[in-house]
């Protein structure tokens, strides 16, 4: 570590220009600390309002919280991590992502059980040349890390997720845009998938879209929220988006559970 | 069992690496480079002073119980301890001379003023990375350590006259200085530390200071 000071003796240097002006640093010493304030909403509650700001991780939150049904160590659930999130940026690190599904409830960490070892104590014998002394010295002994798992609050919303449904009540509200949304279901289910433009240009010229004015990304987003259109560098369709353009299947989906089951 | 002769130029090495590691625990918040060189140190048992073994133990058990967070822990805890982060009114254990000792309890105070003139007396000034008060224990601390090593040097050029006149001016630096108010602040550090590690700080200092009086009693007496 380099030095604080500078061996360098400044006898030109001015005090007074150096002095700043005087500072209130802050409040007694005996002032006492804040409580943090308790977070008031549920686990539920906040995967719910993540899931809408930012549907795309949607996928990503779910599939951990299902990896860690089973306890998992970190290292596992951080390659699952990068697994999930390998075509769905995100500022957060698998770490991060962790540390925001424990601070909302969804994992908790389950610290290694450990035997209490003896302290590891290193002996060494002194000498001054006249006199002996035995000095004893503790080393670190890194501890086994404990694993992650998922609460039983995060599974019940996990088990909860009904992407068939959700597309059902989705395509039975905006009944209006049927055609449209298959049509975007069938394009991007071709050629590897397509892009925000393509998709654009294969509905701008749509009567039914010049008023209201609807783009593509009006679509896209409600389609990604169900799961029907998934970003893996391009927007594709899932196998529950296929499902819907099947021959005949959009329009039983409106009434019939289920569909896979057709 | 390994024997290792002790003399009084290893008893100065020691002290000069004290000086440095404690100096680099309150001048900034922990690292993982740091974090990981500490693992690996050994934390004597039973060295005669119990603030001294209280800390190393509080180190060692920290440092046992480290996980993934820890890091983050740690540099939270460094800015409430020192900085307020997060406590009332930005209360805090301020690392500044000048706040324990002048009663408006403000910095750049005259301490500061008298620690400044000592360093220049020394032939010190500060580096520009430097952006702190003067007074600041990290300074304080390493100012301490340079005296050290210019004892060393003199203990080893066999100059006792140079060697007795910097041992007593650590003891004057230690005892107008250092021991007039780091009590004061190990105590609001024990107050607002959140983690063992940063009361482990605080015990190992007092503690350090205290056998520093005493060697440096018992040297000047010889």
């Amino acid at each position: 570590m380099s030095p604080v000071f500078d061996d360098e003796f400044d006898p030109l240097a001015d005090d007074e220009e150096e002095r700043e002006e005087l500072t209130v640093i802050g409040a007694d010493l005996d002032s006492m600390d804040t409580e943090v304030p308790t977070d008031a909403h549920s686990t539920r509650e906040h995967l719910d309002r993540l899931f809408e700001i930012m549907p795309g991780q949607k996928p990503v939150l779910l599939g951990i919280i299902d990896f860690c049904r089973e306890p998992q160590s970190a290292t596992a659930v951080d390659a699952k991590t990068l697994e999930l999130k390998e075509h769905r940026y995100s500022i957060y690190t698998p770490v991060g992502i962790r540390e925001l599904l424990e601070k909302i409830g969804a994992l908790v960490y389950l610290p290694a059980e450990t035997v209490e070892d003896e302290p590891n104590i290193i002996e060494e014998e002194l000498t001054d040349g006249e006199n002996s002394y035995e000095l004893s010295y503790l080393e670190v002994q890194e501890k086994p890390q404990g694993t992650w798992l998922a609460t039983p609050e995060g599974l019940e919303l996990l088990d909860e997720q009904d992407p068939q449904g959700d597309l059902r009540s989705l395509l039975a509200d905006d009944l209006i845009y049927l055609d449209i949304y298959k049509r975007i279901l069938a394009f991007c289910a071709e050629s590897g998938g397509r892009n925000i433009k393509q998709i654009d240009d294969l509905i701008k010229d749509e009567a039914l879209l010049q008023k209201p004015r609807k783009y593509g990304g009006y679509f896209v987003e409600r389609l990604e929220k169900c799961e029907a259109l998934l970003w893996e560098g391009t927007w594709i369709t899932s196998p529950l988006g296929r499902a819907v353009i099947q021959p005949a299947a959009a329009k039983d989906a409106l009434v019939e559970p289920g569909l896979n089951e057709r | 069992m390994a024997e290792k002769t002790i003399s009084l130029v290893s008893i100065m090495e020691g002290r000069i690496a004290q000086y440095q590691f404690l100096s680099r625990l309150f001048q900034r918040e922990m690292d993982e480079d740091y974090f990981t060189s500490m693992k690996t140190m050994r934390f004597p048992l039973n060295t005669g002073n119990s603030s001294v073994d209280e800390g190393y133990r509080l180190f060692h058990s920290y440092l046992s119980n480290a996980w993934e967070r820890t890091l983050e822990d740690l540099e939270k805890d460094y800015l409430r301890v020192f900085l307020g982060s997060n406590t009332t009114a930005h209360a805090a254990a301020y690392p500044y001379e000048s706040v324990h000792t002048s009663p408006e309890r403000l910095i750049m105070q005259e301490a500061r003023d008298e620690v400044l003139l000592l360093y220049r007396a020394a032939g010190l000034a500060r580096t520009d990375r430097w952006k702190d008060g003067e007074d600041h224990v990290a300074l304080e601390l390493d100012f301490e350590r340079i005296l050290c090593e210019r004892s060393l040097k003199a203990v080893n050029d066999n100059d006792d006259a140079a060697a007795h006149r910097l041992f007593t001016e650590q003891y004057n630096f230690l005892l107008d200085h250092l021991l007039n108010w780091v009590p004061l602040l190990v105590e609001a550090m024990e107050k607002f530390a959140k983690t063992d590690f940063y009361r482990a700080l605080a015990r190992l200092t007092i503690g350090f200071l205290e056998v520093e009086k005493e060697f440096l009693e018992e040297i000047l007496e010889e």
